[in-house]
């Protein structure tokens, strides 16, 4: 397997703060990586820097061989890499069913063929509203998939911003705390299914989480991050073991 | 064609003195209330209209009357603030509500004085004589216009550095959250830029009217250059304000120079203001010294 | 003293026009959140180019489709700077931009008959022997068939997943640009649109009123189609043309209201002050509007009801 995304001395300063600080990670093809790190080291503006959200300062991002620094989010994703986000962004104004739907580059979303050429995109649309219930299903939301969106609870959300994910059938999904004020019985659940989606259809996975006995049941490989800078990488073993990452660790508790 | 350049720097100079005074008030509640006040222009005009009224109507004395026309102004910008944008504010009012409720309110004083004092012209009918200054022509009304806004640019600055409130005031403008989280009577700071605002506008209006004549569109027509000013200073920047309201002045008396030697008309000189507003926001949309952090 | 019947078709042909330009806002900002305050420079230019190709006897289809297009296209050119703009900063442009073109149609004779403005602006529809009163329903049928045609093409998008893309923009840009939408490319499309339906109402205008100059196109239009929107409710497409409807009722009526009050009151300042104090009312207590936003899934009612329809319709076509 070879390496479907890899970044080389990655930087992103705000200010005078160096956000992201010379990062150079590997993602191996089908694996489930982790990222943990103390509150405020980075980890989500590394993921907003691979996405594309913000360009970085110095430093290449790799993703399937080819070179995405510098890429809008958008183009980012039609790329095959897929984020979540910490706190759901759910659309509120549109059911749960919509919200799914979206994610999905859709024939019927030009505004010629949304007015002209209807029955190019009606079919699509049919079959894109199975998949996404079905998607729901597996998740057990599809009872709520007419409802609108805000009536779901967080728990639910957080399984929306899967949902979501899931149906862009991307390459690589970067999950930013999927299970965060999840109850521990949902938390497995989602693990699991991202274990069988890697199974299933190979997706690679990258995951930043806080619940660290949790991802390392789950993780090939783990990357810890502090204050911008990667102090730690290796086995879930051999990481949970390094004297550095108990310091930083204990240090910030 | 022969220009003279002093009396383009004369104009723009000028200009520059009633462009702060009209900009001040418009930049400084943008920054601190964070939308921008349409209704800003009708209190340049509100300003014009009540000195008519004191001076020409009541026949009180000239002073007195540009006086109490500044007051004036200032109860409306802050009674604007008070019963409308504030209440708003706390009812969680987008940002677009906002500028439609200002566009608004600006059209409700605009007519309210259109049906009392009709909509027509109307004139202080001070003959000016003119001063000769060297090669340069200038009258009484505009180095006193020059004169007020160096002593209020004065005022203020000594304000803003100097004294208690002009600090809660620029800690407000550069980091709300913090400004309240020390302690800072939020309420109190708005009300006073909203009254100051108000009053300087009043009192450029009153400038702009006794130089030309008084109309209804008064403030309306320099609108747009004081929203030029405001984003090239930079939103909630006095000193910016104070330096983009002369870099537009002599921009706009340039441009009208270039404008007759082109043998276009001289409307044509709010294009400039507009160049210059649409130029800021392509290259650098926080202005000259940005104090407001940009909304992300 | 005028014909009550012919005031009230006068103020009914008025709401249809500006039904249009309401839906066009509707569309920009109650879909898509873009704070489009020049609207009255999209309708001003659909006017101008109607009223100067109607004067060389163009027919209406021909020079309405222009007006169209080229108040499209300057919508387009607009957007490619102005778009990046975030909301005040781009609402302050548009005023501005709606200024500066009504300076060059005032001062440029040649292009637009400056501040006389253009006369004699032939309606569309032509029909001999028809009484003043008749002429007017003429006018009317036009003017609502080409609204009900707007008000298709509303639905149409609003309920298909290009309109979905817009409602996400609207709420979170930043997740729609996270799966694979050009956020900007929506932006200018919805502009681009929005501003040709306004040129369209333009031409439609023109040639109701005969006559078009730049006193006609001052920013108090935006303001009401604002008005129309928000009372109405914001992406809704019947909300908007009921805001219209309203909108032009109310300013017909407060302008009457002078004789009943006995005051002596000029009718327009008193049309202008209230619709303000109406303004400040509504975005005071109900800034939702009067119809909410649906929330229903995309393919239920509009769709099941026009398939049928489009296959009627082919068949027909090709028999």
């Amino acid at each position: 397997m070879g390496s479907i995304l890899n970044t080389d001395n990655l930087v992103k300063r705000f200010g005078g703060l160096t956000a992201v600080d010379k990062v150079t990670l590997n993602v191996e093809e089908e694996s489930i990586v982790g990222l943990i790190g103390p509150n405020g080291s980075g980890k989500t503006t590394l993921f907003n820097v691979l996405t594309g959200v913000y360009r970085p300062d110095a430093g290449k991002i790799f993703f399937r061989r080819e070179r995405i620094d510098g890429l809008q989010p958008h183009q980012v994703y039609i790329k095959g890499l897929v984020r979540t986000f910490q706190t759901p962004k759910i659309i509120q104004k549109m059911t749960v069913l919509d919200n799914v739907m979206l994610a999905v580059r859709n024939p019927g979303e030009s505004l010629l063929a949304a007015l002209f050429r209807r029955r190019r995109w009606i079919g699509f649309e049919s079959r894109l509203r199975e998949r996404a219930l079905e998607i729901l299903r597996f998740l057990g939301l599809d009872k709520h998939a007419y409802t609108p969106a805000s009536e779901l609870s967080g728990g639910q959300m957080k399984l929306l911003e899967i949902a979501r994910a899931l149906i862009s059938e991307p390459k690589m999904m970067l999950l930013d705390e999927p299970t965060a004020g999840v109850n521990p019985v949902l938390a497995y659940t989602i693990f699991d299914r991202v274990e069988e989606l890697r199974k299933r259809f190979g997706i690679t996975f990258f995951i930043i989480e806080h619940r660290i006995e949790l991802l390392m049941k789950y993780v090939d490989k783990v990357y810890v991050m502090h204050q911008g800078k990667l102090i730690a990488e290796g086995g879930p073993n051999d990481v949970m073991n390094n004297p550095d990452v108990v310091k930083v660790y204990l240090g910030s508790v | 064609m022969v220009i003279n350049w002093l009396q383009v720097l004369m104009n723009s100079l000028v200009w520059g003195c009633m462009y702060l005074l009209v900009a001040v008030g418009l930049s400084l509640t943008y920054g601190l209330s964070r939308f921008p006040n349409f209704a800003h222009a009708e209190y340049v005009t509100f300003g014009a209209y009540m000195a008519y009224m004191f001076f020409s109507i009541l026949g009180l004395d000239l002073y007195l009357s540009v006086g109490l026309a500044v007051l004036s102004s200032a109860l409306l910008g802050g009674l604007s603030y008070v019963l409308l944008f504030k209440p708003l504010k706390s009812r969680g009012a987008s940002l677009i509500h906002l500028m439609v409720a200002s566009i608004g309110l600006g059209l409700l004083i605009r007519h309210t004085l259109m049906q009392v004092f009709g909509g027509g012209i109307l004139s202080f009918k001070m003959i000016w004589p003119c001063i000769s200054i060297g090669p340069v022509v200038t009258t009484p009304l505009l180095l006193t216009a020059i004169a007020t806004a160096l002593i209020v640019a004065t005022l203020l600055h000594i304000l803003l550095m100097k004294t208690k409130l002009g600090k809660a005031i620029r800690a407000t403008a550069d980091n709300p959250e913090l400004a309240a989280a020390s302690g800072i009577d939020m309420d109190r700071v708005s009300l006073f830029t909203w009254l100051l605002g108000a009053a300087l506008a009043g009192f450029s209006g009153v400038f702009l009217a006794m130089r030309s004549s008084l109309v209804p569109l008064l403030g309306w027509k320099v609108l747009l250059q004081a929203f030029a000013i405001t984003l090239l200073g930079g939103i909630g920047s006095f000193y910016g304000t104070l330096a983009a309201s002369f870099i537009l002045s002599l921009s706009e008396n340039l441009g009208v120079v270039a404008l007759t030697w082109l043998g276009l008309s001289a409307d044509y000189r709010s294009a400039v203001a507009f160049i210059v507003l649409v130029s800021t926001l392509i290259i650098k949309p926080e202005g000259l010294i940005s104090t407001v952090k940009r909304r992300a | 003293m005028p014909d009550p019947l012919m005031y009230a078709l006068d103020a009914v042909a008025y709401a249809g026009i500006f039904g249009m330009l309401s839906l066009s806002l509707n569309l920009e900002y109650g879909y898509t959140n873009l704070a489009n305050f020049g609207k009255v420079a999209f309708f001003m230019v659909g006017a101008y180019v109607a009223a100067v190709m109607a004067r060389m006897k163009y027919p209406f289809a021909v020079y309405a489709l222009v007006a169209a297009l080229v108040a499209g296209f300057i919508g387009l050119l607009t957007s490619l700077p102005a778009l990046r703009l975030r909301e005040d900063f781009l609402a302050i442009t548009m005023i501005a931009l709606g200024e500066v073109m009504k300076l060059i149609v005032k001062n440029e004779e040649w292009l637009a008959g400056g501040v006389w403005g253009l006369s004699g602006i032939p309606p569309a529809v032509v029909v001999q022997g028809l009484s003043f009163r008749e002429r007017l329903l003429v006018q009317i049928a036009l003017i609502y068939g080409c609204l009900v045609a707007c008000y298709v093409v509303c639905e149409l998008i609003a309920k298909s997943p290009y309109g979905r893309v817009l409602k996400t923009i609207r709420e979170d840009e930043l997740l729609a640009a996270a799966y694979g939408k050009n956020v900007f490319r929506y932006k200018a499309c919805t502009f681009a649109l929005g501003s040709a339906v306004s040129g369209l109402a333009g031409a439609l205008f023109a040639q109701y009123m005969g006559t078009v100059s730049p006193y006609m196109f001052e920013p108090t239009v935006t303001f009401s189609v604002w008005m129309m929107v928000i009372l109405g409710g914001p992406a809704n497409n019947t909300g908007a043309v009921l805001g219209a409807f309203l909108v032009e009722g109310f300013h017909r009526s407060s302008r009457l209201l002078k004789d009943y009050i006995g005051l002596p009151l000029d009718p327009i300042n008193l049309q202008v002050m209230l619709t303000a104090l109406l303004v400040i009312t509504v975005v005071f207590y109900r800034p939702q509007g009067l119809l909410k936003e649906r929330i229903t899934p995309l393919d239920r009612g509009l769709l099941k009801k026009l398939k049928p329809m489009y296959r009627r319709v082919k068949t027909w076509v090709r028999s």
